[in-house]
Formats: C-alpha cells, sequence, structure tokens
C-alpha cells in the first residue's frame, strides 16, 4: 500500500472517529434529554398535586374555575385556557374563569356558546385532543391550531362543567406540540377536577343542610327560652284555640294557674260581654281566618280586675301547611294607657297654649314609637301634616344643616339613653317650602314613669330667625362704630359736665402721648376753656377758625410742636340737658407743614415754566430747521405738533393740527387710508415699545409722488407711562428710484450670466468633437508603420496637447454643468464607485501606488452621484497626479464614514505636499498647487462649487513631503 | 446614589405575577421605584405585565424582556411562568432604546443608542444592555457603544431569548411591547463599581471546520460545503433538526489567543449558531472566511471547577467592597437543557452564595437567554453558553 493511500485511510478513520465522538455527545444528550423529560414530568405532577392540595380547600365556585384555570396553564404549559360552570337549575347561575389574554376580545357569551357547542361536539367524537379543523368551525376558537378539551354533566347534581386548554396559530411554535401523553395527562387531570367537584358539591348540600338543622334546633331553644323568661305572657293554644300551655307572666297577670286553664279558651274567662266589643270583634274574624292579629283589649284579671291586653297573636302551621297551633303574646299595659289618656289630656291643653306662644310642639311615644308634631312645627319646617308623607325623625334629621346635625342627633341620643333629662338646643333648619335657613331654639324634656324607664320625649320648637337677625344687626352696628371711633384718623374725647374724663379714643392718646387726654376737652365756655388749658401750661396759644371750631398750638412730652384743630359740641339728653361734651381733635402739622411747602413750590413751578417756554421755544426752532418732516400725537392719537417742514409739504396739515389723526379726511377717502395705516403702526410701535418704520406714497403741493420713510417712536416718561408718539419722516423719493435701477440691473446680469453659461457648455460641446476627431487622427498617424522617430515625437506631442486641452474642456463642462443642473439625489454604493475611480487611476501614477478603502457604516447612500463621481475623481485623482516619486510606499486612503444624516470623506495621501502659504488658494480658479501640475487648475474650484450646491464642506490638512488629508462632510440627501 | 431591589417568583396569572414581585421587592413602597426591570418567561403577557406594573409604579420607568427562565435570590426556576424584577431607586441612569435591530444595523442601531446616552449624561460608565436575541451581530454592537462612549464603558447584559425555539423574543420599554428592539441602560453613579466576567467548561473536539464563505455575521458554506447541512452532519443530527435540538450539542469553539485562554480558563470562546434561510446560519458575531471553528463537548467537572475560579476571582478582586446588586446572564443551553435541576440548582448556589452579606443574597436580576456580555482580556466581549456575572458594588 503507499503511503498516499495510507494517508487517505488514516483520514477516512479519523475521520469517522470524529462522527462517532460526536454521535456519543448526541447520545449523552438525548438520555440528558429523557432524563430531563422525566424531571420535568416529575415537575408538572407535583404541580397536580399541589392544585389538589389546593382544590380541597373550601372556595366558592368562581375560585375553584379560576384555580382550575390557572391549573391546564401550569400543569400542561399551555398558552391559554377555559373553565366553564353552569349551574343548570339556576338561570344566570354560570362561572367563566379565562387565564391567558387570547380571549380578550371575544365577548363572554360568545366564548359560552362556543364552549358548550364544542361540548356537543367532543361528546359525540369523545376525544379530549382538538385539532385545528374541528377548532376552526367553533366561531371562538378559529384562531387556535390545538387544544385539550372535556366537557362533563352531572345531572344528579345539576351542573355542567366544561374545562380546555388551547394554543394559538401565532404562538404555536412557542409550545410543545400536544401529544398523546398530554392527552392521558389531561384525561387524569378532568377524572380529578370531576371528582373534586363533584366531593365539592355533596359536601356544600351537606354541609347546607346540617347547617340549617342547628339553625332550627338554636332556634327552637332560643324560642323555648324567652317563651318561659319573658315578661310578657305566651299561651299556646291548639287549632280550635284551647289552651295547651301558658307562661308563668300569664299566670301573674291574670292570676289564672296552667292546671286551671288547660283546655279552656282564653276569651272564655278573660272577656267579659259587651265589653271592648270592636277588639273583640277584630279578634275573633282574624282567628277565624287563621290569620295574624294585633289588638289592645281590655280584659279581666282572675280577681275581677280589668286591664289593657295589648295582644298578640299567630297561627302555627306545619311543613305541610295545616294549621296546628296558635302562640298569642299579651301584654299587660294599664299603667301606659292611662298615663297616655291622662297625657292627650294635657296635650291638648298644653298645644293650645304653644300655638299662642308661636312655639312648635313635637311629641315622641317611646313604647310606640310614634312621633307626632304639633301643626305650629309643621308650619316652622315648611311643611304641612295634610301633605306630609314620609317618617317624620327622618325628614327632621334632613332640615337640620350639616353643621349642625350631629349634634342634634347626638343630643336626642342622650336623651333617649337616659345621660340627659332635658336640654335646650339651639340649630339651624333648612325650611322646606322656602329653602331658607332658619334658626330654631328648642329644648326636649323626657318623661319617665317611677322605674326610671323613658316613656316619651317632648320637645319644643321656636323659630328665633328674625329676632336673632336683629339682634346680630344692633351687635353688628354697635361694633362697626365702635370700631371706627376707636381707629379712626381724629382724636375723641368725651367729658362730663364737670369736666372729668369720661372716654377718649386711641388716636387722642396716640397725638398727644397724654394718658389722660381728657384735660385737653373743651366745656361750655370753649374760649375760656382754652385761655384755661394756656394758664396751666397745657397748651401754647390758640387760634379762633369758626363757630366752636379751634386751632391749638401744643407742645408734646418731646417738646414737639402739633397743630392740632379741634371742635367741641354738647352731649344731650333725652330731656335736652348738657350730660357732657365731646372735643374733636384733627392733627393737622403735616398739613401745615405741607401748606408751607405747597407755597414753596409754586413759587418754583413759576420759574420753572418760564425755563420750560424759553426751551420749547429752542428745540421747535430745531425741529423747525430738521430736513425730517416732524409731526407730534398724544396717547389718544391727537395731533399734538408738526415741524415747518411737514407744514409746508403736506396739504393742509395747519387745520390738522388738534385733530384725532384717526378722523383725518373724509371717511373712505385716500387721506383717512393713509392715516389708518399710521394708526396701526402707532398701535404697534406702542405694543411693542419699539420704533416702527413705515413707508408712504403721499403727493406734494405740485401733485408729484414722493416716498417717505417713517420712523413712528413711542416716548415714555419716567415712570413708565406713554407720554407722545412722534413721527418723523425722511423724503426717500431719489432711493427708492436708486433701488430700482439696482433691481432691474441685477435681473439684466442673471440673464447675461445665465446666457453666458449655455454660451460655455454649447463652445466647449463643440470644440470637443473635433478635438476628439484630431485625436482619433495622431492616433492612426502613429500607429501607422515606418513612422520616423521624430514625427512619432512631434505627433506625440500633439497628441499631448490634445488631450490635454480635452481635459481643459471636460473640466469646464463639468463646472457648467454644476452650475446648470438641479440636484439629482439617487441611492447608490460608494464603494462601488471609489473601486472604479481606483481602476481608472491604477495605471495615471507614474510609480506604484497602494489603493485603500475603509469604509465605515451602510455602503448604499442617497446623494447626487454624477456630482459625487466627478467629486472624488478629482480630490483622489490629485492624490494620483501629486503623490511622491522618491518613495516607494506612495498611498491614497479613502475613509468613509456614513450615518443617517451625513456622510464623511476623508481622502488621504502621502503625496507632495500643499505648502501653508498655498493652502488658502488651491480652491480659486486656475490654480495650480505644485510646479510639477500638469492639470488645469479648475479641479479643485470645481469641487467647492460641487460642495457648495450639495451644501457640503471641505477642511484641508497638508505637510510638504509628508502628505495631505481632504476631508468632506457632506448631508445626506432624502430620495 | 442609587438603590437596588429584587424578587422572582413562578406565577400563573401575569398580573399576579408582577404584584407578588413588587410587593416582595419593594414591601408597599411603590414610590420608590425609578426603575423597574423585568426578566420573563415567554408563556407570560408581556403587554399585561408592563401595564400592572404602570399602575403600581407610575412614575417608574418599565423595561422587560422575554427569558428561557430566570434566577433572583430566590434560587432558580425554568418554566412557562417566570417572572424576576430587579429595582432601582435614583436618579443617576438613563435609558435608550431603539427598535428594528438586525444583524445588518446592529451597528448603526447601538451608535444611535449610545448617542442618545451621551445626549443625556456625560459621566456614563456602565451600561446595561439587552437586545433581541435573533440575528443580532453582537459584536458590532460593542464596537457601537464603545466608538460613543469610549472602550472604558463595561458593557453589561444578555440577548432576549424564547424557550430555546430561536421562533420569537419579546423587549418591551414603557407602553409597548416589541419583538426586534433593543434597550440600553447608562448608570453614571460615581459611587458604583463593576466587576464583570463569564466562564463556560466546555471542551473542544476534534479537528476545526473551516469557514469557506460568510457575509458578516450569517455564514453560508463550512468546508466548502452548505453551512448548515455540514454542520448537522458534524453533529449527525438528522438534516430536519431545529435549534431546539442543535444548541445543547452544537456549541462552536474559536481559539483564543494564550494570553485570552489563560485568564478564560478555557483555549476557545463558544459561539452559538441558529438557522438561518436555506443552508445559512446565524452567528453571533461576525464571522470571516477562514474562521476555524470546533465543535466542543460539556465537562461537568470543568463547568463546577471553572465556576468556583470565577467566582473567587471575582471575590479577590472587590476586596472589602460590598455588592449591591448582581446581574446575571447564562446561556438558555445551560439551563435544563443541559443539566438536571439538582446540578442546576448547585451550579447557581456556588455562583451566588459567595457575594452572600450577613446571610442575606444581594438583589439579583438573572436569566436564561440567548448571549451574554462579559469583559475579557480588559475588553468588553460577547459570550455564548456561559454563565456571565456583574457585581455591581461599592
Amino acid at each position: 500500500m503507499s503511503t498516499v493511500q495510507e494517508y487517505d485511510k488514516l483520514l477516512d478513520e479519523y475521520r469517522e472517529l470524529q462522527l462517532r465522538a460526536t454521535k456519543l455527545v448526541n447520545v449523552e444528550q438525548q438520555l440528558i434529554n429523557t432524563r430531563d423529560r422525566l424531571d420535568h414530568e416529575l415537575e408538572l405532577y407535583k404541580r397536580l398535586h399541589a392544585f389538589n392540595s389546593d382544590a380541597l380547600k373550601e372556595s366558592s365556585n368562581a375560585e375553584f374555575s379560576s384555580l382550575i384555570a390557572e391549573a391546564i396553564v401550569d400543569i400542561f404549559e399551555i398558552e391559554t385556557s377555559v373553565v366553564l360552570f353552569l349551574n343548570k337549575g339556576i338561570e344566570n347561575n354560570r362561572v367563566l374563569s379565562i387565564e391567558g389574554s387570547l380571549f380578550n376580545e371575544i365577548s363572554e357569551d360568545d366564548i359560552i356558546v362556543s364552549l358548550t357547542c364544542l361540548a356537543e361536539i367532543t361528546s359525540e367524537k369523545k376525544t379530549v385532543a382538538i385539532d385545528r379543523k374541528l377548532l376552526e368551525n367553533v366561531k371562538a376558537f378559529s384562531k387556535f391550531k390545538e387544544a385539550l378539551f372535556y366537557s362533563f354533566t352531572d345531572h344528579e347534581l345539576g351542573y355542567q362543567f366544561c374545562i380546555g386548554g388551547f394554543v394559538s396559530i401565532e404562538n404555536a411554535p412557542l409550545y410543545q406540540k400536544l401529544e398523546e401523553r398530554h392527552e392521558a395527562f389531561f384525561g387524569l387531570f378532568y377524572q380529578q377536577v370531576q371528582s373534586l367537584f363533584a366531593n365539592k358539591q355533596k359536601s356544600e348540600k351537606i354541609n347546607s343542610q346540617i347547617s340549617k338543622i342547628s339553625a332550627s334546633e338554636l332556634e327552637l331553644r332560643k324560642l323555648s327560652l324567652i317563651a318561659t323568661r319573658t315578661k310578657n305572657g305566651v299561651i299556646i293554644t291548639d287549632k280550635e284555640g284551647k289552651i295547651e300551655w301558658v307562661n308563668d307572666s300569664f299566670v301573674k297577670t291574670t292570676g289564672y294557674l296552667l292546671s286551671e286553664v288547660v283546655g279552656m279558651k282564653p276569651k272564655d274567662f278573660l272577656q267579659r260581654e259587651g265589653v271592648d266589643a270592636e277588639a273583640t270583634k277584630k279578634l275573633s274574624t282574624s282567628l277565624s281566618n287563621k290569620e295574624n292579629v294585633e289588638v289592645t283589649i281590655v280584659n279581666y284579671s282572675k280577681r275581677g280586675k280589668p286591664y289593657y291586653n295589648q295582644l298578640e297573636i299567630t297561627p302555627v302551621f306545619d311543613d305541610n301547611g295545616n294549621h296546628v297551633n296558635f302562640i298569642a303574646l299579651q301584654k299587660d299595659i294599664t299603667a301606659e294607657t292611662i298615663a297616655q289618656q291622662e297625657l292627650l289630656k294635657v296635650n291638648s291643653r298644653f298645644e293650645i297654649i304653644t300655638q299662642k306662644s308661636n312655639i312648635g310642639i313635637w311629641d315622641f311615644n317611646h313604647l310606640t314609637n310614634e312621633l307626632s308634631w304639633s301643626d305650629l312645627l309643621y308650619a316652622q319646617y315648611g311643611i304641612s301634616e295634610a301633605t306630609f308623607k314620609g317618617d317624620l325623625f327622618e325628614f327632621w334629621k334632613e332640615a337640620v344643616v350639616l353643621a349642625d346635625r350631629d349634634r342634634m342627633v347626638n343630643d336626642l341620643m342622650n336623651v333617649l339613653e337616659g345621660k340627659e333629662t332635658m336640654l335646650d338646643q339651639e340649630f339651624e333648619i333648612v325650611r322646606a317650602n322656602d329653602k331658607s335657613v332658619r334658626i330654631i331654639k328648642g329644648s326636649i324634656i323626657a318623661e319617665k314613669d317611677a322605674e326610671g324607664e323613658l316613656i316619651r320625649l317632648v320637645g319644643s320648637s321656636i323659630d328665633i330667625t328674625e329676632s336673632r337677625q336683629a339682634e346680630l344687626k344692633l351687635k353688628a352696628s354697635e361694633e362697626k362704630y365702635r370700631s371706627i371711633i376707636e381707629n379712626m384718623n381724629l382724636g375723641l374725647v368725651e367729658i362730663g359736665k364737670n369736666g372729668e374724663e369720661l372716654f377718649s379714643n386711641k388716636k387722642i392718646k396716640e397725638i398727644t402721648s397724654l394718658d389722660n387726654p381728657g384735660v385737653l376737652g373743651l366745656s361750655i365756655d370753649y374760649e375760656q376753656s382754652l385761655k384755661d388749658k394756656i394758664n396751666k401750661g397745657l397748651i401754647s396759644g390758640y387760634r379762633i377758625i369758626g363757630d366752636s371750631v379751634f386751632e391749638i398750638d401744643y407742645f408734646s412730652k418731646d417738646d414737639k410742636k402739633i397743630n392740632l384743630l379741634v371742635s367741641a359740641a354738647p352731649l344731650l339728653n333725652q330731656q335736652g340737658g348738657i350730660d357732657g361734651f365731646i372735643s374733636i381733635f384733627l392733627d393737622i402739622t403735616q398739613l401745615k407743614m405741607l401748606q408751607k411747602n405747597l407755597e414753596e413750590a409754586l413759587h418754583e413751578r413759576d420759574s420753572f415754566i418760564q425755563i420750560v417756554n424759553s426751551m420749547k421755544l429752542f428745540y421747535e426752532s430745531i425741529l423747525n430747521h430738521s430736513p425730517a418732516e416732524i409731526k407730534v400725537i398724544n396717547p389718544d392719537l391727537f395731533l399734538t405738533y408738526a415741524n415747518s417742514l411737514i407744514l409746508d409739504n403736506e396739504i393742509g396739515m395747519e387745520e390738522k393740527l388738534g385733530s384725532k389723526i384717526s378722523e383725518i379726511g373724509e371717511e373712505g377717502s385716500q387721506e383717512r387710508l393713509r392715516y389708518n395705516k399710521i394708526v396701526d403702526k402707532v398701535q404697534q410701535a406702542v405694543d411693542l415699545n419699539r420704533m416702527i418704520q413705515l413707508e408712504e406714497l403721499r403727493y406734494d403741493k405740485n401733485g408729484e409722488e414722493r416716498f417717505l420713510l417713517e420712523n413712528i417712536l413711542p416716548h415714555y416718561n419716567t415712570d413708565g407711562d406713554l407720554e407722545h408718539i412722534v413721527i418723523s419722516g425722511v423724503d426717500i423719493t431719489d432711493l427708492k428710484k436708486v433701488q430700482f435701477d439696482v433691481l432691474q440691473k441685477n435681473e439684466e446680469l442673471k440673464k447675461i450670466n445665465a446666457e453666458l453659461d449655455n454660451f460655455v457648455y454649447s463652445v466647449s460641446h463643440d470644440l470637443r468633437s473635433p478635438l476628439l476627431s484630431i485625436k482619433g487622427v495622431i492616433s492612426l498617424v502613429l500607429s501607422t508603420p515606418d513612422l520616423g522617430e521624430k514625427n512619432a515625437q512631434y505627433l506625440k506631442l500633439a497628441e499631448s496637447s490634445v488631450l490635454r486641452l480635452d481635459g481643459t474642456i471636460q473640466e469646464i463642462l463639468e463646472y457648467s454643468r454644476n452650475a446648470r443642473l438641479e440636484i439629482t439625489p439617487t441611492e447608490f454604493d460608494i464603494r462601488e464607485m471609489v473601486d472604479l475611480i481606483f481602476a481608472d487611476l491604477k495605471y495615471a501614477s507614474k510609480n506604484h501606488m497602494d489603493y485603500i478603502l475603509e469604509l465605515t457604516g451602510p455602503a448604499v447612500v442617497v446623494s447626487d452621484k454624477s456630482r459625487m463621481n466627478t467629486l472624488l475623481k478629482n480630490l483622489i485623482g490629485n492624490s494620483v497626479k501629486y503623490s511622491r516619486t522618491d518613495i516607494s510606499d506612495s498611498f491614497v486612503r479613502v475613509e468613509i464614514s456614513s450615518a443617517t444624516s451625513y456622510l464623511v470623506i476623508k481622502v488621504i495621501d502621502n503625496g507632495e505636499g500643499i505648502a501653508p502659504k498655498n493652502i488658502n488658494k488651491i480652491f480659486d480658479m486656475y490654480y495650480r498647487g505644485s510646479s510639477s501640475s500638469v492639470g488645469t487648475g479648475l479641479g479643485l474650484y470645481i469641487c467647492k462649487e460641487i460642495l457648495n450646491k450639495l451644501n457640503g464642506a471641505v477642511t484641508v490638512k497638508s505637510i510638504v513631503k509628508v502628505g495631505t488629508t481632504m476631508t468632506i462632510t457632506l448631508p445626506i440627501l432624502k430620495k | 446614589m442609587l438603590q437596588f431591589n429584587s424578587a422572582s417568583a413562578r406565577v400563573v396569572n401575569t398580573k399576579r405575577g408582577v404584584i407578588e414581585c413588587m410587593e416582595v421587592a419593594l414591601g408597599n413602597q411603590y414610590q420608590d421605584c425609578d426603575l423597574a426591570i423585568f426578566h420573563a418567561s415567554i408563556g407570560h403577557n408581556f403587554s399585561e405585565l408592563i401595564a400592572q406594573a404602570h399602575e403600581m409604579a407610575p412614575n417608574a420607568k418599565i423595561l422587560a424582556a422575554s427569558c428561557c427562565g430566570v434566577v433572583g435570590r430566590e434560587g432558580v426556576s425554568e418554566s412557562m411562568k417566570d417572572i424576576a424584577l430587579m429595582t432601582v431607586k435614583g436618579k443617576e441612569f438613563t435609558v435608550a432604546q431603539v427598535d428594528g435591530i438586525f444583524g445588518h444595523n446592529s451597528y448603526e442601531k447601538c451608535f444611535e443608542m449610545a448617542n442618545d446616552l451621551k445626549a443625556r449624561s456625560g459621566a456614563i460608565n456602565m451600561v446595561y444592555f439587552l437586545g433581541s436575541g435573533i440575528d443580532i451581530a453582537n459584536d458590532d454592537c460593542i464596537a457601537a457603544f464603545e466608538k460613543v462612549l469610549g472602550s472604558d464603558v463595561t458593557i453589561f447584559g444578555a440577548t432576549s431569548s424564547d424557550n430555546m425555539k430561536g421562533f420569537i423574543s419579546y423587549q418591551a420599554v414603557d407602553n409597548k411591547v416589541y419583538e426586534h428592539a433593543a434597550f440600553a441602560i447608562g448608570f453614571w453613579d460615581p459611587t458604583l463599581k463593576i466587576e464583570t466576567q463569564a466562564t463556560h467548561g466546555f471542551v473542544a473536539i476534534g479537528e476545526p471546520m473551516i469557514v469557506t464563505k460568510s457575509e458578516g455575521h450569517i455564514i453560508q458554506e463550512i468546508n466548502n460545503k452548505p453551512a448548515w447541512e455540514e454542520y448537522l452532519t458534524r453533529l449527525d443530527l438528522p438534516t430536519d433538526s431545529t435549534c431546539g435540538d442543535s444548541i445543547p450539542v452544537g456549541a462552536l469553539g474559536e481559539k483564543l489567543s494564550p494570553e485570552l485562554a489563560k485568564e478564560y480558563g478555557n483555549n476557545h470562546i463558544l459561539r452559538v449558531v441558529t438557522k438561518h434561510v436555506g443552508s445559512d446560519m446565524y452567528y453571533a458575531t461576525k464571522c470571516l472566511v477562514g474562521t476555524e471553528l470546533w465543535l466542543t463537548t460539556r465537562n461537568e467537572d470543568l463547568i463546577f471547577s471553572e465556576m468556583e475560579r470565577m467566582v473567587s476571582d471575582m471575590k479577590k478582586r472587590l476586596g472589602e467592597s460590598k455588592p449591591v446588586a448582581v446581574f446575571h446572564a447564562d446561556c438558555l443551553a445551560r439551563g435544563r437543557f443541559l443539566f438536571n435541576k439538582i446540578i442546576k440548582e448547585e451550579l447557581v448556589n456556588t455562583m451566588q452564595f459567595p457575594f452572600y452579606a450577613e446571610g442575606n443574597c444581594p438583589p439579583w436580576l438573572g436569566m436564561y437567554g440567548f448571549g451574554e456580555f462579559a469583559r475579557l482580556g480588559g475588553k468588553n466581549n460577547y459570550h455564548n453558553y456561559t454563565t456571565a456575572l456583574y457585581v455591581l458594588y461599592r
């Protein structure tokens, strides 16, 4: 065997070995998978066990079905689940539980209909696993791929249960495919659910019965205890009314023993013929009809003593509805009835009294829980007894304003509970008829029996709204005047007729700093009184101002002179006698000073007016010599000033002075329109608080057109208030003419420029065709054999000149094309573009050169493809053109980073470089950066023009003999 | 200063799951939540999840991602109904988000998020990144974040997943649920530091396969044969095998430099592959022609010993500092698809116990996802088939 064969054999064996190794790994993994699946199934069984434990706890049907829904998702790791419980015996008794969100858009009714439909189909097919084919026929389940479903009905207990787990078509790839084991497991699950639920239902039924029995037993025990222990009498008779049993209270009330009355009818020994006939008849009729009856009847005890018996008789029926007994409860209410009758008499008398005194009365019988109101009380609350329907107490509570309600109810409860026996109240109500708020003063009195048990509550109610309002008004008025006097800016002193101080207010104490300012009060003879005060050194002098009015000079404790104006008057009593005197003082010290200052100020004002007048003349003289037309208007738009120039230039200006500028000229006239425009601008200048310009056309006195540029300037005083608006106009008629000429010339220049561009394009294009013909002819001649060396040299020189000329024309064409054509955004691969340029230039270099492209970001960009090509060709071409011949590792590297909104292109070379002094010139037209340059000097100029057109920018970094980096930033265009 | 709390639960009903987690993590102090990050199994309804979270903490930023299982302080759980939560209180964080992230635009989308984060704070020193786990070029994501935020920024996080079906993954931000989105949380709490590390414990076997045709993160041919078919052949799996069949046994290893191998405790970094159109397959990062890919096999002893080594190294690096929160990304192939329940719980205990303080596990948010981010050789890196821990400490 040759070595090659041996090698091949070994290689085959080696590969076989490798495959076996990976196979072993796979086998191991399969084992792991099996182990994992078992592990996982164990986990699922654990979840099933956990579900059983939870389900066994007592819970409602809703909780139970919700638990099942969760368990289906959890145990079967299925996408969504539905559980429906229908109680067939009770209409609308159904529970629907859903886990997962796939049924969110389907109505509950649709789901239920679909589930019952699915239940019918599956019961026929006897299947648990449901496939797509079956599901797509059921409305609510059309979006599902597969499902596990089971429905069972318990006819004995009367319910139906549907349980299902579903996987949607959309998410099926995420879930395990339902297999046989799922089906088997689901079978186990629903059996458990069925069993759990049946047990639950039975258990609930039994529990319910046990509770009922327990409740009945308890009830019986309670009744027995009540019957024995109650203070009321209890009689149990058979269906014919013959006594079977009476309690101790009956014996105590009537004096008859149980043994004496057994077998007798109560009416035979408790009633007297002819007594209380009406009640007897009612009782007899109800008993004959086997109806409940409540009646108060006069009965007689064994000793023959009459008593009022409040009786309630109830017929008793067995489970089959047969009448078996009567049970009668009786209560001796003699004392209460007599008391009530007495009370009624008292009440009627009381009502008459209260009616007269405007007092409303209410009465609450604690024994009967009856509440009655007097007519006046009805009226106080704005209702009438005849029309009122409802509960009086509830009405009263609602009528009491919210702020008082709790307090009132609390008071009432305190009396009811015996904590108080009598209470006075004041509260507000809203009267029902006119919704006015009324103030009510009321009292509650509790009436109790001898044992202290409450019998009734009696209450009175007086509407005190008007009197309270009057009181409040009076009080407010008094307080108001007291406050005025106390806080007024006048000093007030009240003295008695003997000169003693009765009252002095705060102000007089402040002015005089005296503790007893009464010493300054004037009495009887006011002037004499003032003289006395001078003698006592209280004041230093006085002057008579008018009848009973004086100005006095008073020195305060700190020797400060105070001028006081005092007016005095006597206080007369009802008989016309004098009880005292009131003196009112006004501190006029400041006023006196002010008077002095005013006199000085008036003098100053006169001097100032003189100065202002002379300045006014001075400024008017300046304004009248101004080359601008100046007019002034006040904030109300009245024309207050016009200089002489405007008076000369504008017709009728003198008449307009003093007029409102918005009203100058006839309505609708040109002049009115012109001034309205000025008014608008004035408003604008005022609103913006700055100068506004207005250009207007006006005709002068000779009827010639004149253009005016008017500056509208609002003027504010130091307080920021608008004082006037100055409008100064300059004649710009000549300027307008010049402007018009310039615009006209501009248009002409643009036209000439466009024509020139077209001319350059046409000429260049026309020049190129013959030139290319010349080039072709030279090539033909050059390929002719036997061409002499010299001739060949001359022809090559000619060819080179032609090529250079063609290059120049091409660049002119490119320049022209850039100027003429609109930008065309195109999607293109920039990597391909650069690769093609590299390929074109590969042989253009004098020596070896590396072409490198580095692209970051997407290669496909959107820009003007043609311009981009010219741009890159020029830049890369320059790097090739100016590569160094003295090095062997020349390169040009293009780095392109494209982002979403911009493109950055760097063209880097290690060529000749550009001297710093020339860097600023390289983008100039016809500039050639190097002595070795062979170009036209248009290349970079075109690049700059292209970048201008594309809104791009370029930066240049260059070091001589090291290299150049051109960085271009361009916005990505929108396609 | 940021504060963290966590909780996890297995509850069937999504709303109740959220309520339980929020209650456990925050007591009833829901106002103490400025950011809530949920990891939840694919069986949960993510719209319900975020709605419930918003109802309980209306002022908090709510984020969520799907996964195959969760790890929390309460332990590990892998079912269709797991949910785990980490809450953050404080202002020193910001969130950026993009939709429509795929392999071909991973760089641009992450560049946009990184710029967004940087615009809001210039002091971000760590980024929790969580993107879709299906068709994404994770090394491009790292490059974009580093380009904007600098290479010193620590990128940690995971890629969201389903239950290893490779069918769908969900991301939720505020009120919307996405299927191909990513979010990034930039933290700038100056008191907070982070340690990250990843470990796997697999061993390369046999001769490598050579990538002979690829484009970006899509491998078209291996050994000059259609990639997916060749891959299944080498694994001896039937041609109709799904990702669920291949992922547990099909970890592919790329060789590391000796220095990195020493730090990593393994000569190979692992990559997960999933099926793309035809016979193409997705690779988790860019894969150049000529790349050698080894088949690997798990080594249980190595898995445990490497886990112990990693946790011990991290503890040493933490020194006296205390962990305040631990984020954790685990490959879903390391869950119940490789280990039985007991081994998995032991492994989680091995990684958690050393970080306990006073008998308590620090707030912990872990997920079983498609991939993990952690530093290697001092640089941010992307991993598969690993356990990656991110310990935030002071």
